[in-house]
């Protein structure tokens, strides 16, 4: 009962954080708090850090065959971020 | 992860196997998701006649949406939580409180589209409308199609139970669910919040 209740706190507090983490971002930009070129890289920061969360809290990247997983994922995002710096280079 | 589950609900070969190549789609997915974002951000600027992304975005209205999409997030986890500890009532419950809240996601999203397109920024009107609709038009249509999938699987769940062939099929769907989420996470950053910096 102890351990359920320990995983539901964990689901509940990452979900908790990313609302956090959103709506920091959103007052961020809504009040131009920070200037521009480092309110892009704190909100990039922001959104990394929620994907993070979501790929370890949510959908067990580190499971049994995790450097599959990673392999994957790592493999899809370095194609993609190619592809991102060719288009805008073009 | 350490759950609570007894994790024989995914111990056969098939189910593992099914779940590493659904990581395999998401690899694949993350580069046409690179694509769409590579291409939105090299069109950004040209905006022709129509209204660029700081006159275009309502914030508030994008913030709706992704406080929704995130619990969606959130119920999804918990419904496979209750998957694993075989409570059927539960994960039902929660599936289709996800399957829901993706419904009012999409609403908003037609919503939105809806009002843009009223105030003269369709798809043709500017590279950049073209490239915007294109990303989140395909985004859209992932999180229908998730919502479709999670339904007819909930139809398999409620007549066949928690077992070895419906846990690793909604373990699956949740997978395709939260990856959506990461998804529009960085549309939420790169197009609605640093569109408007």
């Amino acid at each position: 009962m102890n351990k359920q209740k320990k995983e539901i706190r964990k689901l509940s507090l990452s979900f908790i954080f990313m609302i956090l983490l959103t709506a920091v971002a959103f007052i961020l930009v809504l009040y131009h708090l920070i200037s521009p070129p480092y309110l892009i890289i704190l909100l990039i920061f922001f959104a990394l850090i929620q994907i993070f969360i979501q790929l370890d809290r949510f959908m067990d990247i580190r499971e049994k065959e995790g450097t599959y997983r990673f392999t994957s994922l790592i493999g899809g995002s370095f194609v993609a971020l190619l592809a991102i710096i060719l288009l805008i280079l073009l | 992860m350490e759950t609570t589950d007894p994790k024989h609900l995914y111990d056969t070969q098939q189910a593992q196997m099914n779940i590493l190549a659904f990581w395999f789609l998401i690899g694949a997915e993350v580069v046409v998701f690179g694509c769409l974002f590579g291409i939105y951000l090299a069109v950004k600027s040209f905006t022709g006649d129509g209204p660029g992304p700081e006159e275009l975005f309502k914030l508030n209205e994008i913030m709706v949406s992704t406080v929704i999409l995130l619990s969606s997030s959130f119920t999804c986890a918990l419904a496979i939580y209750f998957l694993n500890l075989t409570k059927k009532a539960w994960t039902l419950l929660f599936f289709l409180i996800t399957i829901v809240l993706g419904l009012g996601f999409i609403g908003l999203e037609i919503r939105e589209f809806t009002l843009y397109v009223g105030e003269g920024a369709s798809i043709s009107t500017s590279a950049f409308l073209g490239a915007f609709y294109m990303l989140l038009g395909t985004h859209g249509v992932h999180v229908l199609f998730g919502v479709t999938w999670i339904a007819l699987l909930l139809v398999q769940l409620w007549l066949r139970g928690i077992n070895q062939e419906t846990a690793p099929k909604l373990f699956i769907a949740s997978l395709y669910w939260h990856f959506i989420d990461v998804v529009w996470v960085m549309i939420f950053t790169v197009v609605y919040l640093i569109g408007k910096v």
